[in-house]
């Protein structure tokens, strides 16, 4: 092998990547990026620029500050609840235990179900007139409890919350079941003879031998919940008003439902930005060899 | 004696609460399946979480041809089969340089990867569906594996190349003395001890394409190109919604996975195929 | 190892394969080559099961009856009925129009004319002389800048329905005025039945009792300038009506807790026995008995007392929605005129609760409330729903102000004002507007060469 074709080998391998990519990802994101600049609603054949003003329209505008406040309400939940819980459930599962199995794939099994299929079942488990949660608060004696947990302002987005860290624990399971499988035995057996414990044993050998997969879970639970989308679409639809609205089902109404294709825009890249601007430094630093 | 009555203790405390999660995990499934079963009238006039009356098998059948699932069916299994190995395949292709080799823009392109993570689908439709229609594509499951593919890149090349870089170096240095092309480091060494990332990646690919909506509605129209979930619109019409009948078919939506899952769940703790990094 | 791996995934990949070629009853078309251009008329609409068949029976008709161009229904179900409209615009964005859609009056298809995307009709409506048969509100319905842009397909009307052996249980029976309304409410109430079972989910269904009470309160024509905007909404009667709707929840007249429940989910406690009236249409016969299994000699329905003459009821039409050059428009006019035939428009009434002609024949054995229905639609007056009148950004404001007066978040008063701001804007937008919009509704999405500037 020359030098020549050795230098050209990296961009070989990700060609195919890049062509798939650049065609069908990239060239329609730059596309948004041009709209976003625009007056656009969506439909007709004429648009004028209008520079940043979509930009600046999703801070000034209170529904959409209301959007924004929401969506990190519900990141804050998302990275680290259905996290925690995931790992807990690895680092559980990894050990032999009977019915190992068994648990992983119950604690697996929302994440295969569409969301659709899932917002249809929690939202009769929360209905305030036959739903399971309050018929079982009342059985036990706790009927104040009962209410309206999606009608509630207050409510409505910690029971959507409840529902997608339901659906979504089992996905950092997985990623942190295939995780510690790279985090050699030897190190726990060296740990242990200096006499560390299970617990010390989890700090100081399990969490840094799952560095990678660190990096890869936080990434994707940050960036998915910043742009989580389907489950409050179909549980509350932005409601009720417009309390459970978060930045990607607000760019969806602005996009199809309010003919502003532009504002819309603006807010699909300020969902980008926000995960880009928490991730790539994280990546960084992580990834220092 | 001591210390092993101490663990069984502990391990049965583990079970008990495993069990009980276990439990609430399992509510929201067993009351999909209860409802795949019942009979529409009863279900809405007792309330959908009463003890049926009866069990209405027929359900499954009706949810069957409603519709044309069968169709739904084979085109999901059809864009499956070509988009997970192929998607999979085009990532962990670009995963390996970006973990293993040093290059000019590594940093930018692995950015470049990563800023497609964090797009929201819907402002691409319009452009994909414009990109489909002048590629002729239009109305073709063809016109779906280009953008699934896409859109599953940044997340695999990211789980992949985190993976390959817990893969130790020396492996991969041993493996180039011995006269391995860096194709052949890829197929033989990096691949084959990936097993578990592998896994993970196809059981995640497999149901995310299977449950693909969004896309799917954009680029595809008639009814002998659709795939299952534009099939499970099908029961939800304009003033009514047959409840049983949906949750019989998302039944038999899912049925496909819970057996990919199956197949493929061994692999994920495969335990790092044992002797290749110990070597 | 990697033949390992690779040996254990090929009987997946070679299943996936044959599961694909076993289900497969046809040529895979999808699959296969791409579709042939253009050699369809394509009609997108939203319906499905038995209804959806009903218009593939039509279709199929009318392609062995007229040979030429096929047409083909495609059903963009679900999703709150919000998917047709995303599909519609994808796919004139993309060049692959649709022929003909189903769409809603009013804000809901204005929006696609406002683009240029339709085609005005009135040359065949003077053709086909479709005036004479249509019922002239539905007429109304599709008309915009003086121009009609799709031919009404449904007259749909919308008031409370009730449980019949609720009410013979407790000596009630339908009322005539708006008092009378409340003390059913009342002894309901005292028999521990709620009088009313809302979905406010959407914010839709809620809005229609919102409308209910202010054609009380503020009576026909004031209702009707307020959809104008040729009053101000911020006003007494509008103040009253908020009032009411928060009397009815202070008296435990609506379901509890019903600001999320979704309309399908909010029929289960009317089908239980536990509330005694919804907020349907007339519809609802169908889907009681042939998508609920529900027996229809317990339903009934009764106009609402508005207590104002004449006694109007919330009313809307559907269309096809008529798409500019997307080809073969003869063929398409010629099946629009096939399909408003007295015998299809019977077809469709029996099966989709379809048409918007007059004294189209119905079996009043099979379908005696829709029956009762038709005589109200056919010569009754109207007044239209609220989110048909208001573009949706207009109305997701009113259902925050709604949602925030029924949870009590906002007072009544406060409401109507916040109600009076929100479509003062609107006016001031659409007076800026309205000239650019009728300009491309004119000459199509790029508009003419001397285009009023916004």
């Amino acid at each position: 092998m020359n030098a020549a074709s050795n230098k050209l080998t990296p961009y070989l391998f990700m060609a195919p990547a890049l062509v798939l990519f650049l065609g069908f990802l990239v060239y329609p994101m730059m596309h948004s990026l041009v709209v976003s600049l625009t007056d656009w609603d969506g439909l007709s054949a004429t648009w004028h620029f209008v520079g940043l003003s979509n930009y600046v329209t999703i801070f000034t505008d209170p529904a959409s500050r209301a959007a924004l406040s929401n969506t990190l309400i519900w990141s804050a939940v998302m990275v680290t609840v259905p996290t925690i819980l995931g790992l807990g459930m690895a680092v559980t599962l990894n050990q032999k235990l009977r019915g190992r199995t068994f648990f992983r794939s119950v604690f697996y099994g929302p994440t295969i179900l569409p969301l659709s299929a899932v917002a249809l079942i929690w939202v009769w488990l929360y209905n305030p007139h036959f739903g399971l949660i309050n018929e079982v608060l009342r059985g036990i004696g706790l009927k104040s409890w009962a209410k309206g947990w999606l009608s509630n302002f207050d409510t409505a987005l910690p029971a959507v919350l409840v529902t997608a860290i339901w659906h979504g624990a089992g996905f950092p399971m997985l990623l942190y079941l295939a995780g510690l499988q790279g985090v050699s035995p030897s190190q726990y057996e060296a740990a242990a003879l200096d006499g560390a414990g299970p617990w010390r044993r989890f700090i100081h050998v399990t969490l840094p031998g799952l560095k990678e997969t660190h990096i890869v879970v936080f990434t994707l639970a940050i960036i998915g919940s910043v742009r989580s989308f389907e489950l409050i679409y179909a549980m509350t639809y932005g409601g009720p008003g417009r309390s459970t609205q978060v930045l990607a089902t607000w760019m969806y109404f602005n996009i199809f439902q309010y003919n502003q294709a532009g504002a819309g825009s603006a807010i699909a890249w300020l969902i980008a930005a926000i995960s880009l601007a928490v991730t790539i430094p994280y990546i960084r630093l992580m990834s220092r060899r | 004696m001591a210390v092993e009555r101490k663990s069984w203790t502990r391990n049965t405390l583990l079970l008990v609460a495993l069990a009980i999660a276990a439990a609430f995990w399992l509510i929201p499934f067993a009351f999909l399946i209860l409802t795949s079963l019942r009979a529409q009238g009863e279900l809405l006039s007792d309330g959908v979480f009463s003890w049926p009356r009866e069990l209405r098998w027929t359900n499954f059948a009706a949810a069957w041809n409603v519709g044309n699932f069968s169709t739904y069916f084979a085109n999901s299994a059809f864009v499956v089969a070509l988009k997970v190995p192929v998607g999979i395949l085009v990532a962990a292709l670009a995963a390996y340089p970006l973990a293993k080799m040093k290059f000019a823009g590594e940093r930018w392109f692995f950015t470049l990867f990563l800023i497609g993570l964090a797009v929201p689908m819907h402002v691409t439709l319009l452009p994909l569906a414009q990109l489909s229609q002048k590629l002729g594509l239009s109305d073709t499951l063809w016109a779906l594996l280009p953008p699934y593919i896409a859109f599953g890149l940044p997340f695999q090349i990211l789980v992949l190349r985190g993976f390959f870089r817990t893969v130790p170096t020396a492996l991969v240095e041993a493996a180039r003395l011995d006269g391995c092309s860096e194709l052949g480091v890829f197929f033989r060494v990096m691949l084959p001890v990936s097993k578990p990332a592998l896994a993970t990646l196809l059981i995640i690919d497999v149901v995310g394409t299977w449950n693909e909506l969004i896309i799917a509605l954009v680029l595809l129209s008639s009814e002998t190109s659709r795939t299952v979930p534009l099939g499970l619109l099908t029961f939800q019409g304009q003033f009514g919604v047959k409840f049983a009948q949906l949750s019989a078919a998302i039944v038999i939506g899912i049925a496909p996975m819970v057996i990919v899952y199956v197949i493929f769940q061994r692999h994920l703790i495969a335990g790092m195929t044992a002797g290749a990094l110990k070597e | 190892m990697l033949q390992d791996f690779v040996r254990r995934s090929l009987p997946f990949a070679f299943a996936a394969f044959a599961l694909s070629a076993a289900c497969r009853k046809t040529a895979p078309q999808g699959a296969g080559s791409a579709a042939p251009a253009k050699s369809v008329l394509r009609l997108l609409h939203i319906e499905v099961g038995t209804r959806r068949a009903t218009l593939q029976d039509v279709l199929t008709t009318y392609n062995a009856q007229h040979p030429g161009v096929p047409l083909v229904e495609e059903s963009i179900a679900g999703g709150g009925n919000l998917l047709l409209g995303d599909k519609v615009r994808t796919d004139l964005a993309a060049g692959n129009p649709p022929h003909l859609f189903q769409m809603w009056p009013g804000e809901i298809v204005g929006p696609f004319i406002d683009a240029g995307h339709l085609r005005p009709i009135d040359d065949w409506f003077a053709k086909y002389h479709w005036d004479d048969v249509l019922i002239p509100w539905t007429l109304r319905s599709v008309e915009r800048y003086g121009k009609r842009w799709a031919i009404p397909t449904a007259s749909h009307g919308m008031t409370f329905w009730y449980r019949k052996d609720i009410f013979a249980r407790l000596h009630l029976t339908e009322p005539n005025t708006y008092s009378e309304l409340e003390q059913v409410c009342t002894t309901l109430r005292a028999n521990d039945i709620d009088c009313i079972s809302l979905g406010g989910k959407y914010g839709w269904l809620t809005m229609r009792l919102l409308d209910f009470f202010i054609e009380h309160t503020c009576g026909p024509s004031v209702h009707d300038q307020l959809n104008k905007l040729e009053q101000d909404w911020n006003q007494p009667c509008v103040v009253d009506a908020f009032g009411l709707l928060v009397r009815w929840i202070d008296k435990g007249w609506i379901t509890s807790d019903f600001l999320n429940v979704a309309p399908n989910d909010a029929r289960l406690p009317f089908y239980r026995g536990t509330a005694a009236m919804t907020f349907e249409g007339d519809w609802m016969e169908s889907i009681l008995t042939q998508e609920d299994e529900q027996d229809i000699n317990r339903y009934d329905f009764f106009l609402p007392p508005s207590d104002h003459t004449p006694r109007r009821f919330c009313g809307f039409a559907e269309m096809f929605a008529v798409v500019r050059n997307a080809g073969n428009e003869d063929r398409v006019a010629d099946f629009l005129n096939e399909y408003l035939q007295e015998a299809v428009q019977a077809k469709t009434l029996a099966g989709v609760d379809w048409t918007a002609r007059r004294n189209v024949p119905l079996d009043p054995a099979k379908w005696p409330r829709t029956k009762k229905w038709r005589q109200f639609i056919d010569n009754g007056a109207t007044y239209p729903p609220t989110d048909q009148v208001f573009p949706r950004k207009v109305m997701d404001d009113w259902f925050e102000i709604q949602d925030s007066v029924a949870a009590k978040r906002t007072p009544p008063a406060q409401g109507a004002a916040a109600l009076g701001k929100a479509l003062d804007n609107y006016r001031t937008y659409r007076a800026k507007m309205a000239p650019v919009y009728e300009d491309r509704a004119t000459f199509g999405p790029q508009g003419s060469s001397k285009a009023p500037a916004p």
